[in-house]
């Protein structure tokens, strides 16, 4: 018994690991965001920065103040679908969760994203 | 691995884009007065720390534009060289530029919140009012998120042990960097007793740091106890972490987080830590604030 529920957390802890969360700027709360409103993969950097921050903020204030710590990476889509992946920084600045270059794909099906959970 | 080589692509491709932008920028403040030619000659008046006349002046005659008051007094320090002052800058621009962009949008954010966490309708409220009160004065005058990041920059280059931290936080997180590195760098920001410097390691010294922890020559890293010791020892060093500090609004404003606007130290021992964790809390704060490790 011991056992079982030795693996079962050894699953458990790998699914978590591999997970990233993904924030869909086209839908609420986050398509209402001042920095994610208009903003996509081709936008000034600054401003990407400025949106994905807000948006993992909202995550956040919406799912618990010890998700997504420093070190973790995010899916940001935009709202005209375009999407790429954020690094996080720090909780405590604007300049909170930056893209990771590389990353940027025009739609979720470039991105290979369409079938993951978003 | 890859992670790590696309996250150091882009702290690069950041620092070159701002390094082009300070090349091309005539005045490293313009983002403080780009939209406002008079503004710029009132801006240079404040770089003496005594406007005397134009519309900076005149504003300056309210009460509640301490913050650009602040940032008047600091420029010319920071064009000289002064990190410390570089740093505050860029710490005002952090905390005032989303409202000062626009107040209306700004508004429109706040109530968003309202919306996901009814809970906390008036603790927005009031952010709203100390930001307004605070960051009235730069409205209309063109700063932006990459003052913040220029600003940060000019600090570091000028010796900031708090922005250098922000600057390696990338390299820090993909384990880019050195662990021997890390452990210098916080080792310099304990014996330093700079406060910022040490907050903004909490983040990096967080679970984000769980697998370099026992390389860190016994400083507390790798969890969340480890992120409020450091956050808290900042505070009882001298850092301002009150429920009205700038640092709380910031936690809540930017990141989300102690959105119920408590002081820094009580938001992580009810709102983070587990029970048993309190105590030993106060024991590596206290190892941390005396320097010793824990």
């Amino acid at each position: 018994m011991k056992k079982f529920v030795l693996v079962g957390l050894l699953f458990a802890g790998v699914a978590l690991a591999g997970s990233i969360v993904t924030l869909d700027g086209r839908k609420a709360p986050y398509n209402g965001l001042s920095n994610v409103q208009g903003t996509d993969i081709t936008a000034d950097e600054m401003i990407r920065i400025a949106g994905m921050t807000q948006a993992v903020a909202t995550y956040r204030l919406t799912h618990g103040v010890t998700t997504l710590p420093a070190g973790s990476t995010i899916r940001m889509v935009w709202p005209d679908g375009s999407a790429e992946k954020g690094s996080v920084i720090t909780p405590m600045s604007g300049v909170g969760t930056v893209p990771m270059p590389g990353t940027q794909c025009s739609t979720l099906v470039q991105c290979g994203w369409l079938n993951d959970t978003i | 691995m890859r992670k790590g080589i696309l996250v150091g692509a882009a702290a690069l491709a950041s620092l070159i884009a701002l390094g082009v932008h300070f090349a091309n920028s005539p005045h490293p403040r313009s983002g403080l007065v780009s939209n406002d030619q008079q503004a710029r000659g009132s801006v240079a008046e404040g770089s003496t720390n005594r406007p005397r006349s134009g519309p900076v002046a005149a504003t300056l005659q309210s009460p509640e534009v301490d913050l650009l008051r602040e940032v008047l007094g600091l420029m010319a320090r920071s064009e000289s060289g002064d990190a410390a002052a570089s740093a505050r800058i860029a710490a005002i621009y952090d905390f005032c530029w989303q409202y000062a962009r626009s107040p209306q949008a700004f508004h429109s954010d706040i109530e968003a919140k309202k919306g996901l966490r009814k809970d906390l309708s008036s603790n927005f409220d009031r952010l709203e009012s100390q930001v307004s009160s605070k960051c009235s004065g730069f409205v209309g005058r063109g700063i932006g998120l990459r003052d913040v990041a220029l600003f940060s920059t000019r600090a570091a280059t000028q010796g900031s042990l708090a922005a250098r931290v922000n600057k390696l936080a990338g390299p820090i997180l993909t384990g880019q960097t050195p662990d021997s590195d890390v452990a210098a760098l916080a080792s310099q920001a304990l014996r330093s007793r700079d406060v910022e410097a040490i907050a903004a390691l909490a983040p990096l010294m967080g679970v984000a740091s769980a697998g370099r922890a026992d390389a860190l020559g016994g400083l507390p890293a790798g969890s969340a106890l480890a992120e409020a010791a450091w956050n808290t020892a900042a505070c009882r060093m001298g850092r301002d972490c009150g429920p009205q500090s700038q640092a709380v609004a910031q936690m809540c404003l930017s990141g989300g987080i102690n959105c119920e606007l408590r002081g820094i130290e009580d938001f992580y021992r009810r709102d983070v830590l587990p029970p048993g964790d309190s105590a030993r809390l106060g024991q590596i704060v206290e190892q941390l604030t005396k320097g010793t490790g824990p």
